[in-house]
C-alpha cells in the first residue's frame, strides 16, 4: 500500500491539509517544531489503526470527518477516511478500492486487513512509524510480533541442539566439580585424597616414634649395663665381706687348736681302743662267763626232760604204713559211696535196657547183630543220600523228557494242520513257490508296463498312420500340376498315337514319349511325394503288427503267469499281489522255522533219552550199594531208607543203653575189689601189729583209731626230738662262748701291752691323753679342711691374715646387710629397667610390623588415581565445553536470523564499519554487536546515538523482511537522526535513500533545517511544511 | 683392583616401600603383592648379591623415598644390607633426589658395611680384604684428564655418577612411530626402538632362582644409532669412567661412554603403567681387564604391559579377542612376576569401538580375559581396557556439528599440558584454591586421553541429540 497524499480535514492543528506524496520513494518534510509533524504520522495511523481517544477537551465531535489518505492498493486508488466516534476509534470508510456502495462491517474489516496487510497497530507503531522515543528504546522491539521477527520463529535443529547442550554442560559440570556447593565427583576425589593425606600424616610419626623409641632403648640399655656393673661390684663386695665371716670362723679354730696341740705331751702309739672301751672288754668278758654256765645247767636239764618221753615201738615202726593208708581213707569212704550209687544206678540201667529190648520186638533177635558204630551210621546215611539223590535224578529227567515230548508233540500236530494248506507239499517246496510268484509277480509287473509301453506305442503308432494318411493327400496345387502332367503326357501320347499313325511314326513315338514322361513325370511325382509317406505308413503298419503280436503275447504270458500265482484275481494290482505273497511267503517261514524248532526239539528229546538211561543207570547202582549196606550192618535188605535209618537208629538206642549198663557194672566190680583189697591190707597190717583183738570189718573205724595212735605218738616224739635240738644247741653255745672268752682275755692282755699300762688305771690315764690328742688333731683336721672349702670356693678372693686378726664379726654382719639391701634394691631397678626395655622393644617391633602406613598409601594412591580420572573427565568436560562454546559462538555469528544479518549490513553502513555485526545470543533474546575490531558490545554499553543507529538498522530490516513477505507499508519517521554525528548521519541519509529506492515509499519528518539541506543536497526536496494556523487552508509545498 | 676380577649389582631407583601407582582396585591378595612389590624387588636384590656371592651392592638414587617417612622401608633397608654384610658384602649408598644424604645420615644403626656416597667429597673406595681396591666412585666429571684415568691392569675399576638429565624426548617422526610401536610392545622388541633401552634382550628365560630372572649375557652392550639416543650419546660420551652409572633415566639402557659405557639398569619394579616391561637391576662383571659383561637380572614382582589393539568398524568382538588373545601369547614371561597389570589399549573407530564404552560390554570382555588369559596358576593377570579414538577414521552419518565439534577437536591437537592449565583459568565456578589444586592436577594428566575423553563426551553429547533428531 502507499499513500497517495494526506487529505487531514481537521485533526490535530491540521485543518483541510492536502499533502501529495511520492508513492515511492523518500519523501522528507521539514517544518520547525510544533508544525505537526508528528500530528501527521498520529493521522496517518489513526486512518488506517483507528484513532486512540484524546483527551475529553481536544475531542472531536462525534461524526466529524477526520480526514483521509488516498491509497494506491495493488495498483487501484481509492481512498480511505475515518470519521469519529463517540468512543472507539472511529468509522472507517473507503473509497475506490473495489468497494464502492454499502458495504458491511465484515467487508471493511477485510478490506482494512488487506491494505494493512495483516499488520497490527503495535508493528506499525513499532516498525513502521516511530519517532526518536521509539527508536530510544529497545522496549519497542520487544513486543511478541516485532520480537519473534527479529530473534526468529526457532533456533531450528542445531541451534536447540546447542542450547540443549548448555543445559547437559551445566548438569556435567555440577556432576563433576562444584567447588563453591562441594559436590560434585571431582570435589569428592578431592576431599578423599585430603582425607587419606591426613592419616598418612597423623601415622607417619611413626619414624619419628621408632627414632625416639630407639633412642630410648639405647639409653636404657647403656643404663641397664651401668646398673649391672654396680651390681656385679656390689656382690663382688658382698661376697668378699661373706667370705670373711665364713673364713674367719674356721681359721680361728685352727689357730686354738694349734696351740692347744703344742701345750700336750706327745704320745706316739697307742692302741686304738679307749679306757671306755677297755672296760667293755673286761665287762664282756664276765658276761659271757655268766652265759656259759646258764647254758651248761640248760642243756643238762633238757637231757633229762627227753629221757623221760616214751613211745609205742611198733606203731613208731608202722607209722608210715598207717599214714598212708589214713591217707587214703577218705578215697575209701568215697569209694563206698561210689559203690552204692553205682549200684542203684546199674539197676536202673537194666531195667531201661530190658525195656527197650522189649519194645524193640523181633529186632531184639537181630539188635545184636547190628553194627551201630559212628562209622557205620555214617555210611548208612551217605548212602541214604546217594540213593535218594539217584532216584530224584531220575524222576526229575523222567519228567523233563515227558515234558518236551508232549511239546515236541502238541508242536508237531499244530504244524501238521499249518502244513495241510499247503496241498500236499513240503515247506520248502512252498517257499520255493512263493519265490516263484514273486518272480512272476515281477515279471508280470514287468510284462504290464511292456504291455503299456506297446499300448502307448501302438496308439503313437497309429496317430502316426493317421498323420501319415492327411499327409497323403496332396496339396491341390500339387494334384493340379499332376494332374496337368497326367493330362498332358495323355494328350501327347494320345497325340503321338494318331500322329504316329497318321504323319509320322517318328514323331509320334516322340509324342508318345513325351506323353509318357509327361504321365510318368507325373507318376513319378505322385510316387516321389507319397513314396516316402507310403513307405513310412507300411513301415508303421509293420511295427503295428509287430506291437499287436507282441502285445498279444504279453497279454496272454501276462495271463498265464496272473494264474499261476496263487491268490490272484483279476484287476489285483502287482503290490496287493506282493503283498499276499509276502504274507504267504512269512508264513511258510514261520512253518519252516517251526518245523526247524520241532527238530530241535527231538533231537534234544533224543539227547536226553540216552542221559535218562545213564541216570537209570546210575539209579541201579546205587541201590545195589544200599542193599549191599544194609546187609553189612545187619539191616535186612529190603528196607527202604527212611525205614532203615529209623530201624538202624531204635536198635542203636537199644545197644547204647546196653552199654550204659555194662559199663556200670563194669565200674562197680572194679570198685569192689579194690575195697576189699584194702580191707585185707588193712587187717595184715593190724595182726603185724599185734592187734589181733580189733574188728576189722569196718577199715574206717580201724583207721580212725590208728590216726588218734599216731598223733599221740607223733607229738611225744616231736617233744624229744625238740628236747635233745634244744640241748645240743645250747651247748653249742657254750662252746662258741668259751672261745670267745679265750680270745677276749688274750686282747686284753695285748691291750695293756701295748699301751704300756700297767693296769687298768694306767692304761685309763694314759688313754684319756691320747684320746684327746686323736681329738684335737681331728678337730683341727676338720677345722683346716673347712677352712680349705671355704677358700677353695672363693678362688678369686684372697684375705690377709691381719685383717683375720682384726675381724669384727659385728661390723662385718652389719656391713653384710648393707650390702645386701642394696643389692636387693639394684635388682628391683633393674627389673624395672627391664621390662621397660621389653615394652620398648615390643613397641619397636610393632612399629616396625606396622603395615598401616603402606595400606594407607596405597589408598591414597587409590584416590590419587581415582583423582586424576576425575580430574581427566573434568578437564575433558572442559575442553569439549570450551570446543561446544566455539561451536555456539560460530553458529551465533552465521546462523543469525535474516533481520538481524539484513540490520548487520544496514548499521555497517550507517555506522560507517564501526559496528559490523548485530547478533543474538543463542536462546537469548537480546542484541549482541560486534564493532570491527571483533569486540562484542551489549546494548547498554553503546551510545545513544550507536543505539539509535542499531535500533533504525533493526527497523529497516524488518521493513525490508514484511515488504518480502508482501507487506508494503510505507514508512514514517519523524525526526530520528537528531542524535546521530554528522557522519553517520550522511551514512544514514544515504541508506535511508537507497532503501526508499528499492520501492519502499518512506516519510522523513524533521524539524532540522540541516537535515533538510543534507537531504536536499543529495537530491532529495524536502517538503516544507508551513507554520501553523488555525482554521486556513493549508497546502503543503 | 683385584687382579682376578670381581662382580656387582647395580641396582637404582628402588624406592622400597613406595606405593605403586594407577593399579586400580585389587582384591586383597592381590594388593598385598602390590603393596609389597617394591620391598620384594628389594629383598631379591639381596638375595641375588648373595647367591651370585657379588663383592658389592650399588644401589644408585631414591633407594626410598623420604616423603613415604616409611619405617618399614628403613628396616627392610637397614635389614637386607645388613644380611650384605652378614655375606661380607658391602653396599654403596647414592643419594638421589627423593632419598639425599641428609636422610641416610638420619637412619639409626645403618651397618657397617654400607658406605653412603656424599657427592660433595671426593669419593669413595670399595676395598676388599682379599682382593684389594675394586673400585673407585666418584661424581662423573665432564673435566677430566686423560692421564688420570688409571687404566692399567690391576687398577680399581672407576665408577662415574652421572646425576644429570637424561632426555628421551624424540623429534615429531620419532613420536609418531613410538606411538606404532606401543601396538606390539613386546613382539616387535627386537625390532623397536625401545628394545635398545632394555639390553640385553633375553632370548630364552633361564630358570628364575630366588624370584628372578637373569638374562643372557652379551659383551659390552651399545646402542644401535637412534635419533634420540644421540643427544644421550653425546652428553654421556663427556664422562669418565670405566662405567658411567646413569642415575635417573627411569629406562633401561647402555651406551658408549668416553672410556668405557654408561648404563642406567631401570627401575627393579615399576612404580606406574608407563614403565611398562620386564624390570630389574643390573649384574657386572668385571675381569682383570676391566672387560664389563652387564646382565640384566629381572626382580619385579609386578609387571605392567601397555598393548594396543588397532580395530577397524568392520570388526567384530571375536576378531578383537582373537586379536587380543594373540597379542596376549606373544609377551614373553620372565617367571619372577607374580602380578601382571595388562591395560590393553584399544584404538579405533566403529560399533565395536562405541559398545567397549559400555560397561556391561567391556566387563564381559574383562571376565573373559580373566579366565582365559592367563600364564600360569602362580601368576595373578589383572585386565583393563582403555579406549583411544582414531582420529582419522570417522564414522558417517554424523550430523553436522558432530563433525564441526571434532573438527574443533582435532584442531587442537595435540593437546598439551599449558592447555590444560588455561583451561582451568577460564573454567566456572573455580576460584581461590581450587584453581591451583587443578592447575596442579593440570601437569599429571595425559594430554591424550584428555582429549579421547573429551571426543568421547562430544560423542554421548552430540549422538544422543542426533539420535533423537532421527
Amino acid at each position: 500500500m502507499k499513500i497517495q497524499s494526506i487529505e487531514v480535514e481537521q485533526f490535530g492543528i491540521w485543518r483541510n491539509l492536502s499533502l501529495p506524496l511520492k508513492p515511492q520513494g523518500l519523501n522528507v518534510f521539514y517544518g520547525p517544531n510544533e508544525a505537526g509533524k508528528s500530528t501527521l504520522m498520529k493521522f496517518i495511523r489513526g486512518v488506517l489503526y483507528g484513532f486512540q481517544q484524546p483527551p475529553a477537551d481536544l475531542a472531536f465531535p462525534p461524526q466529524s470527518r477526520m480526514g483521509s489518505l488516498k491509497l494506491i492498493v495493488d495498483g487501484q486508488t481509492g481512498s480511505v477516511a475515518r470519521i469519529a466516534r463517540d468512543s472507539g476509534r472511529g468509522r472507517v470508510g473507503f473509497e475506490g478500492l473495489g468497494l464502492d456502495g454499502p458495504v458491511d462491517d465484515q467487508q471493511v474489516d477485510e478490506l482494512v486487513n488487506h491494505i494493512l496487510c495483516g499488520t497490527n497497530e503495535t508493528v506499525f507503531e513499532n516498525v513502521f512509524a516511530f519517532g526518536l522515543r521509539e527508536i530510544q528504546q529497545l522496549a519497542t522491539l520487544e513486543a511478541d510480533d516485532v520480537e519473534r521477527h527479529i530473534y526468529g520463529l526457532s533456533l531450528g535443529a542445531d541451534g536447540q541442539r546447542l542450547l540443549s547442550l548448555n543445559d547437559r554442560i551445566a548438569e556435567r559440570r555440577r556432576e563433576l566439580f562444584q567447588p563453591a556447593q562441594g559436590q560434585g565427583k571431582l570435589f569428592e576425589q578431592f576431599r578423599d585424597f585430603a582425607n587419606v593425606s591426613k592419616q598418612i600424616d597423623a601415622h607417619n610419626e611413626s619414624q619419628d616414634k621408632h627414632r625416639e623409641l630407639s633412642g630410648r632403648r639405647d639409653e636404657l640399655t647403656v643404663r641397664i649395663e651401668k646398673m649391672k656393673r654396680h651390681q656385679d661390684d656390689l656382690r663382688m663386695n658382698l661376697r668378699g665381706h661373706k667370705f670373711m665371716d665364713r673364713v674367719w670362723k674356721p681359721w680361728s679354730e685352727v689357730h686354738e687348736l694349734e696351740k692347744e696341740l703344742r701345750r700336750m705331751p706327745q704320745i706316739g702309739s697307742f692302741p686304738n681302743i679307749g679306757p671306755e672301751q677297755f672296760d667293755e672288754i673286761e665287762a664282756e668278758l664276765e658276761q659271757l662267763k655268766q652265759t656259759r654256765s646258764q647254758l651248761m645247767s640248760e642243756a643238762s636239764r633238757l637231757k633229762r626232760q627227753s629221757l623221760g618221753i616214751d613211745v609205742d615201738s611198733e606203731l613208731r615202726k608202722e607209722a608210715l604204713t598207717i599214714q598212708s593208708y589214713i591217707d587214703e581213707m577218705e578215697w575209701i569212704e568215697e569209694l563206698a559211696e561210689t559203690i552204692d550209687v553205682g549200684e542203684v544206678e546199674s539197676a536202673d540201667l537194666r531195667e531201661r535196657y530190658e525195656h527197650k529190648l522189649r519194645e524193640l520186638g523181633e529186632q531184639a533177635a537181630n539188635g545184636h547183630t547190628v553194627n551201630t558204630s559212628p562209622s557205620a551210621h555214617y555210611r548208612l546215611i551217605r548212602r541214604a543220600e546217594q540213593f535218594q539223590q539217584a532216584t530224584r535224578r531220575k524222576e526229575k529227567f523222567g519228567k523233563r523228557i515227558q515234558r518236551l515230548a508232549d511239546q515236541c508233540h502238541k508242536r508237531g500236530l499244530s504244524l501238521s494242520e499249518k502244513m495241510k494248506s499247503l496241498g500236499g507239499l513240503s515247506i520248502e517246496q512252498s517257499q520255493g513257490q512263493s519265490q516263484a510268484c514273486f518272480d512272476r509277480i515281477a515279471e508280470v509287473s514287468q510284462l504290464r508296463l511292456e504291455q503299456t509301453e506297446l499300448q502307448q506305442r501302438q496308439r503313437a503308432v497309429l496317430e502316426q498312420l493317421e498323420t501319415s494318411e492327411t499327409r497323403l493327400v496332396l496339396p491341390g496345387w500339387v494334384q493340379f500340376v499332376l494332374w496337368f502332367f497326367v493330362a498332358v503326357g495323355v494328350a501327347l501320347t494320345i497325340g503321338g498315337v494318331v500322329t504316329g499313325l497318321t504323319t509320322n511314326w517318328f514323331a509320334g513315338l516322340a509324342f508318345v514319349f513325351l506323353g509318357a514322361t509327361f504321365v510318368g513325370m507325373a507318376w513319378g511325382g505322385k510316387s516321389h511325394f507319397e513314396g516316402e509317406v507310403i513307405a513310412e505308413r507300411q513301415r508303421l503298419h509293420q511295427e503295428h503288427l509287430a506291437n499287436e503280436r507282441r502285445l498279444t503275447e504279453t497279454q496272454e504270458s501276462l495271463e498265464q503267469l496272473s494264474e499261476s500265482i496263487p491268490g490272484f484275481t483279476h484287476g489285483a494290482s502287482e503290490t496287493e499281489l506282493m503283498r499276499r505273497v509276502a504274507t504267504w511267503a512269512k508264513d511258510l517261514e514261520q512253518m519252516a522255522d517251526e518245523q526247524e524248532a520241532i527238530k530241535k526239539f527231538r533231537r534234544r528229546l533224543s539227547e536226553m533219552r540216552v542221559k535218562f538211561q545213564d541216570v537209570q543207570r546210575d539209579l541201579t547202582t546205587h541201590q545195589q550199594e544200599w542193599c549191599e549196606l544194609l546187609i553189612d550192618i545187619g539191616l535186612p535188605e529190603t528196607l527202604s531208607v527212611p525205614d532203615a535209618i529209623e530201624a538202624w537208629h531204635r536198635i542203636a538206642e537199644v545197644d547204647q543203653e546196653r552199654q550204659k549198663w555194662k559199663s556200670v557194672e563194669s565200674e562197680l566190680k572194679r570198685h569192689r575189689s579194690l575195697l576189699n583189697s584194702y580191707k585185707k591190707r588193712i587187717e595184715a597190717l593190724g595182726r603185724r601189729m599185734n592187734r589181733w583183738d580189733a574188728d576189722y570189718s569196718d577199715p574206717v573205724e580201724i583207721l580212725n583209731q590208728w590216726e588218734d595212735e599216731l598223733r599221740s605218738y607223733g607229738m611225744q616224739r616231736s617233744e624229744k626230738r625238740d628236747c635233745r635240738r634244744e640241748e645240743m644247741a645250747k651247748r653249742r653255745e657254750a662252746a662258741k662262748l668259751k672261745s670267745r672268752i679265750r680270745d677276749l682275755k688274750i686282747k686284753r692282755s695285748a691291750i695293756l701291752v701295748q699301751s704300756g699300762a700297767a693296769d687298768r688305771e694306767d692304761f685309763q690315764n694314759r688313754a684319756s691323753a691320747f684320746q684327746r690328742q686323736r681329738e684335737v688333731l681331728e678337730l683341727l683336721a676338720l677345722a683346716r679342711e673347712e677352712l680349705a672349702e671355704v677358700t677353695s670356693a672363693e678362688k678369686e678372693l684372697a684375705i690377709v691374715e691381719s685383717d683375720l686378726v682384726e675381724y669384727d664379726a659385728d661390723k662385718n654382719a652389719a656391713r653384710i646387710h648393707e650390702l645386701e639391701t642394696d643389692l636387693q634394691q639394684l635388682e628391683l631397678d633393674l627389673n624395672a629397667a627391664h621390662e621397660e626395655m621389653g615394652s620398648l622393644k615390643h613397641e619397636i617391633a610393632q612399629l616396625r610390623n606396622d603395615n598401616q602406613a603402606a595400606s594407607m598409601r596405597f589408598d591414597r594412591e587409590l584416590v590419587a588415581s581415582r583423582l586424576r580420572d576425575a580430574a581427566q573427565e573434568w578437564f575433558a568436560m572442559e575442553w569439549a565445553a570450551s570446543a561446544v562454546e566455539g561451536l555456539r559462538s560460530r553458529f551465533e555469528k552465521n546462523c543469525q536470523p535474516e533481520i538481524l544479518a539484513a540490520a548487520s549490513e544496514y548499521l555497517e553502513r550507517m555506522s560507517c564499519g564501526k559496528y559490523e555485526n548485530v547478533w543474538t545470543p543463542l536462546g537469548e533474546r537480546r542484541l549482541r554487536l560486534d564493532d570491527y575490531q571483533g569486540k562484542s558490545w551489549s546494548v547498554e554499553q553503546l551510545s545513544r546515538g550507536a543505539r539509535e543507529q542499531l535500533f533504525l538498522a533493526l527497523r529497516l530490516a524488518m521493513v525490508r523482511q514484511f515488504a518480502s513477505d508482501g507487506v508494503e507499508l510505507p514508512l514514517v519517521l519523524d525526526d530520528i537522526l537528531v542524535n546521530f554525528d554528522q557522519h553517520r548521519g550522511d551514512a544514514t541519509i544515504d541508506e535511508l535513500i537507497d532503501f526508499a529506492k528499492n520501492g519502499q515509499q518512506l516519510l522523513m519528518f524533521t524539524c532540522h533545517r540541516h537535515l533538510a539541506e543534507q537531504f536536499e543536497a543529495k537530491g532529495i526536496e524536502p517538503v516544507w511544511l508551513p507554520e501553523h494556523q488555525q482554521s486556513e487552508q493549508r497546502r503543503a509545498g | 683392583m683385584s687382579t682376578q676380577g670381581f662382580r656387582f649389582v647395580h641396582a637404582s631407583n628402588v624406592l622400597v616401600d613406595h606405593q605403586l601407582r594407577d593399579t586400580g582396585p585389587l582384591p586383597d591378595k592381590l594388593r598385598q603383592i602390590a603393596q609389597d612389590a617394591t620391598l620384594t624387588a628389594f629383598e631379591r636384590i639381596v638375595d641375588l648379591c648373595i647367591e651370585k656371592s657379588v663383592q658389592f651392592l650399588m644401589l644408585t638414587a631414591n633407594s626410598f623415598h623420604h616423603r613415604d617417612r616409611s619405617l618399614r622401608a628403613q628396616t627392610a633397608l637397614c635389614s637386607g644390607l645388613r644380611k650384605l654384610g652378614e655375606h661380607g658384602i658391602q653396599a654403596v649408598i647414592v643419594p638421589g633426589e627423593h632419598d639425599p644424604l641428609a636422610k641416610w645420615l638420619r637412619i639409626p644403626n645403618l651397618p657397617d658395611n654400607v658406605q653412603v656416597f656424599d657427592a660433595n667429597s671426593s669419593s669413595i673406595t670399595v676395598d676388599h680384604e682379599n682382593m684389594g681396591s675394586l673400585a673407585l666412585i666418584s661424581l662423573a666429571d665432564m673435566d677430566f684428564d686423560e692421564s688420570e684415568h688409571a687404566d692399567g691392569w690391576g687398577s680399581p675399576l672407576s665408577i662415574s655418577i652421572y646425576d644429570g638429565p637424561v632426555d628421551f624426548a624424540v623429534p615429531h617422526e620419532a613420536e609418531a612411530d613410538e606411538d606404532e610401536s606401543m601396538v606390539d610392545h613386546s613382539a616387535e622388541a627386537a625390532d623397536s626402538e625401545e628394545a635398545h633401552f632394555q639390553e640385553p634382550q633375553a632370548p630364552e628365560p633361564a630358570e628364575a632362582s630366588v624370584g628372578y630372572e637373569e638374562a643372557e649375557a652379551d659383551e659390552v652392550l651399545e646402542t644401535e644409532d637412534f635419533d634420540e639416543l644421540i643427544e644421550i650419546r653425546e652428553t654421556l660420551g663427556n664422562y669418565a669412567g670405566d662405567y658411567v652409572a646413569v642415575v635417573d633415566a627411569e629406562k633401561s639402557f647402555t651406551v658408549d661412554a668416553a672410556h668405557g659405557i654408561a648404563h642406567d639398569p631401570g627401575t627393579p619394579q615399576a612404580i606406574k603403567p608407563s614403565q611398562s616391561g620386564p624390570q630389574g637391576c643390573t649384574l657386572v662383571e668385571v675381569d682383570e681387564y676391566k672387560n664389563l659383561i652387564l646382565r640384566p637380572i629381572r626382580v619385579a614382582s609386578v609387571r605392567w604391559e601397555r598393548p594396543e589393539i588397532q580395530i577397524s568398524p568392520e570388526t567384530t568382538q571375536n576378531d578383537l579377542a582373537k586379536a587380543i588373545e594373540d597379542r596376549f601369547r606373544q609377551i614373553e614371561t620372565h617367571g619372577g612376576e607374580s602380578l601382571w597389570l595388562i591395560n590393553w589399549t584399544v584404538r579405533g573407530s566403529g560399533e565395536l569401538f562405541e559398545a567397549l564404552h559400555r560397561e556391561d560390554v567391556a566387563s564381559s570382555l574383562l571376565v573373559s580375559f580373566t579366565t582365559q588369559l592367563r600364564f600360569s596358576d602362580e601368576a595373578h593377570v589383572q585386565h583393563s581396557i582403555g579406549l583411544l579414538p582414531d582420529w582419522q577414521h570417522r564414522t558417517t552419518g554424523e550430523s553436522v556439528l558432530l563433525m564441526d565439534f571434532l573438527s574443533t577437536l582435532e584442531s587442537e591437537m595435540p593437546l598439551d599440558t599449558d592447555a590444560l592449565i588455561h583451561l582451568v583459568d577460564g573454567a566456572h565456578g573455580v576460584e581461590g584454591p581450587w584453581s591451583g589444586r587443578l592447575r596442579a592436577l593440570a601437569t599429571k594428566l595425559d594430554p591424550d586421553a584428555v582429549m579421547a575423553s573429551a571426543y568421547q563426551q562430544g560423542l554421548d553429547w552430540f549422538k544422543d541429540d542426533f539420535d533423537d533428531a532421527q
